[in-house]
């Protein structure tokens, strides 16, 4: 795979972000947007998806209780679409970086300003119930989610379906601990996994994780446009392996993304170092070059990244790639874990 | 003792982290699924890929007992007869279940137990397990070959046919060849009593 190039990231300059009025008019404020171009060889490629879809509806919330988000204003069922998949991310204040599951149907049935929320362990979710407080006045984003059906569109020439999986392209999604494979059948719309029936067209692609590209029918471009993340990401994290992306377009270090022992955390969530690569947190980042996962994995001193048999200090080395697939194995969970942006606006 | 065992078998198990595995996947478009050779199955049958516990050998003596011994990942695939479709996938994440060169079957059945069942039992060569390496996403595609074997029903890969056979004979009464050991050395046993009596 050739390097991804950037064609063009508004984030730097954010050149759409408006001076606020004093005049008490409103503001328009656009986020930063960019576009990321790769040229991708058949095999298995890495990817993740950090740039976002456009704004559905954005607004301030009223409210945010039970399963339901109140916006202050304006009517955010008739900007939904049926059948689409939907989640809300705060945007600011002391829940910044939240995203919620939304469910369409009930939303668009309402035909008002509120929000019906997944907040099942099922979802994506980012928490399984809305805190009783830092939620009224923080700005909220509704975006679509990323699923299957919207992958063809990403490529030129576009992805090829065929019955027979091992004929067609797809993609390898990391889930509860295995790599799944799915696959576009012949039509062109439908997508399965191998042995079953069920069309997965609408499985969703977390924005925290990253793919395998299975491309079988040739060297493809990938296109990535969209709004630039401007504000914290969260993740959480399991005690476990588990996808990891870093939700920004930049290739990120350990030390940027906070990945070291903080002995001011409690003691449960902090990272865990160990001389002995099997004990220690690891970053596991696919090489297509060689086709197999490459460990990364924080040392006893709980601050230097060491990459398996490979002598070197890769804390500050921009090894976590903003497209790429990176899987992290991690020894305690972190409910609360931020990624800061990795650019200053 | 058992039951302890188990249960610390259960923990270790429940404590290891799953990691991301192999992956092998069946399919075939050619090959009609018939019930005598000529006539065409018009109902979906279910696929599974796996391989039998070691030393257990699955005859026609012992039928009622394959489902017990059948190993595999759980995964039921599907054969389309509108299609001709056949689809199963395994996913391992080490090599405890089935070791390295370990050859799978592929057992294709309308139920696995109930009086009437149809099935077909098949192997490859090509069809083994490779070692199931924690960073090597790999995946293996099988299919019917020419050195393809029906165990059970049979195979014609030439004329892309494949039949299944009836599984309805009950056999547990039938013993297993574990059990004509038994029976044999406790005969043995009996007669070295009888003939040290009759020296006394």
């Amino acid at each position: 795979m050739k390097p991804t190039s950037l064609l063009f990231l508004a984030a730097a300059g954010a050149a759409s972000l408006l001076p606020a009025s004093s005049s008490g008019e409103t503001t328009v404020s656009l986020p930063p947007a960019g576009m990321m171009i790769a040229d991708l060889a058949a095999g298995a490629r890495p990817l993740s998806f950090p740039l976002l879809t456009s704004q559905v509806f954005v607004g301030t919330l009223a409210n945010g209780s039970g399963d339901t988000l109140t916006f202050s204003q304006g009517l955010v069922g008739p900007a939904l679409i049926a059948g689409e998949k939907y989640y809300a991310e705060i945007t600011d204040g002391p829940l910044e970086g939240e995203r919620f599951d939304v469910q369409t149907a009930p939303t668009i049935a309402a035909a008002n300003a509120t929000v019906v929320l997944d907040l099942t362990s099922a979802s994506f979710s980012t928490m399984n119930g809305l805190p009783p407080d830092g939620l009224v006045g923080a700005r909220c984003v509704l975006r679509e989610h990323l699923t299957l059906k919207k992958l063809p569109a990403l490529f030129s020439p576009g992805l090829t379906g065929h019955n027979s999986a091992a004929l067609a392209d797809g993609v390898q999604l990391h889930i509860d601990g295995l790599l799944r494979l799915f696959f576009l059948r012949c039509d062109g719309q439908t997508w399965r996994e191998p042995g079953k029936v069920v069309d997965e067209r609408n499985r969703v692609i977390p924005r925290d994780a990253g793919l395998l590209l299975q491309l079988k029918s040739g060297a493809k471009q990938l296109t990535l446009s969209g709004d630039v993340r401007t504000h914290a990401f969260r993740i959480n994290l399991k005690s476990s392996e588990q996808p990891f992306a870093t939700g920004f377009p930049l290739d990120m270090s350990p030390l940027q993304l906070g990945a070291s022992f903080d002995p001011a955390l409690p003691a449960n969530i902090r990272w865990t170092g160990s001389d002995q690569p099997a004990q220690a947190d690891t970053f596991k980042i696919f090489n297509p070059s060689t086709g197999v996962f490459e460990n990364y994995y924080l040392r006893a001193d709980g601050l230097t990244w060491a990459k398996k048999n490979v002598p070197g200090n890769f804390t500050s080395e921009a090894i976590i790639p903003a497209i790429g697939m990176t899987l992290l194995k991690r020894n305690n969970a972190d409910s609360g874990y931020l990624i800061l942006p990795p650019f200053t606006l | 003792m058992k039951k302890t065992l188990c249960l610390a078998l259960l923990a270790l198990t429940a404590s290891v982290p799953r990691i991301h595995a192999t992956q092998y996947l069946f399919e075939d478009f050619q090959t009609v699924l018939t019930d005598n050779g000529v006539q065409p199955w018009t109902t979906p049958f279910e696929l599974q890929l796996g391989a039998f516990q070691a030393g257990f050998t699955p005859t026609t003596f012992n039928l009622d007992l394959w489902a017990a011994h059948w190993i595999s990942g759980g995964s039921v695939g599907y054969y389309d007869p509108s299609t001709a479709e056949w689809q199963a996938q395994l996913t391992l994440s080490d090599n405890t279940l089935f070791e390295v060169g370990r050859t799978f079957s592929l057992w294709a059945f309308d139920q696995q137990t109930g009086a009437e069942r149809n099935w077909l039992l098949v192997s490859d060569p090509s069809w083994f397990v490779m070692p199931n390496d924690s960073s090597d996403p790999s995946l293996y595609f099988f299919s019917f070959s020419e050195q393809t074997t029906a165990e059970f029903g049979s195979l014609d890969f030439l004329n892309s046919t494949a039949t299944t056979a009836p599984a309805s004979v009950s056999s547990n009464a039938v013993p297993e060849p574990s059990t004509y050991s038994l029976i044999a050395g406790l005969a043995l046993l009996v007669a070295a009593a009888w003939r040290r009596n009759r020296r006394c």
